[in-house]
């Protein structure tokens, strides 16, 4: 699971801020925000962001 | 030395998960949530709307029947004067009348000891004053 979250953060800074901040212990979004310094709000879009970009790698996965 | 944390404990992936339960729903997962369970929120909102509707309605109508209700009441009392009343009833309206007009109050006393027929003589006596009086 972690693979695929990284994989799907690509290289966009703010995912991989989020990312880097659960890496490093944060279990809530405001832990995230904490750890990372992104705003709440951010961290709110970011997590959604990367499960819609998980799970639509998931469904192109198991399409193919 | 550090305690480690409890969320230090656990995996990366339950750490997401515990961020997942605490992110809260935008509101286009809100609207696919509700369409995948077949709810139409449009639709129930006008149909709560509706329902609003008809509570309004059925106690606007309420209201009415016991406006209705009293008007009658009234209209039977004015057809009958005073005549149907009982002597607390008779005094009860006195007061009444002295009360809003204060002004009569002088010149009706000491009717306690009165007879009904007195007292109902006295109250159309009233009335009447109190009609002229407002026709002015």
């Amino acid at each position: 699971m972690e693979a695929a979250i990284i994989e799907a953060a690509g290289d966009d800074a703010v995912l991989l801020k989020y990312i880097e901040a659960i890496m490093d212990g944060a279990g809530s979004p405001a832990e995230v925000a904490k750890l990372s310094g992104l705003t709440i709000e951010v961290v709110y879009q970011a997590h959604r962001k990367l499960v819609r970009r998980v799970k639509a790698r998931q469904t192109k996965e198991t399409a193919s | 030395m550090t305690t480690p944390s409890p969320n230090g404990q656990r995996s990366f992936a339950e750490r997401f998960e515990s961020v997942d339960d605490s992110v809260p729903l935008s509101l286009e997962e809100a609207k696919a949530i509700l369409a995948d369970a077949g709810v139409d929120p449009a639709a129930g909102m006008k149909r709560l709307l509706a329902e609003m509707d008809n509570i309004d309605a059925a106690a606007r109508q309420q209201r009415f029947a016991k406006a209705e209700v009293a008007r009658q009441r009234e209209l039977s009392r004015l057809e009958k004067g005073f005549e149907g009343l009982g002597r607390a009833e008779l005094l009860q309206q006195l007061d009444i009348f002295r009360t809003n007009h204060p002004e009569l109050r002088a010149n009706f006393r000491s009717f306690q000891g009165s007879s009904d027929d007195e007292l109902r003589s006295l109250l159309a006596e009233l009335e009447e004053l109190i009609r002229r009086d407002g026709e002015k």
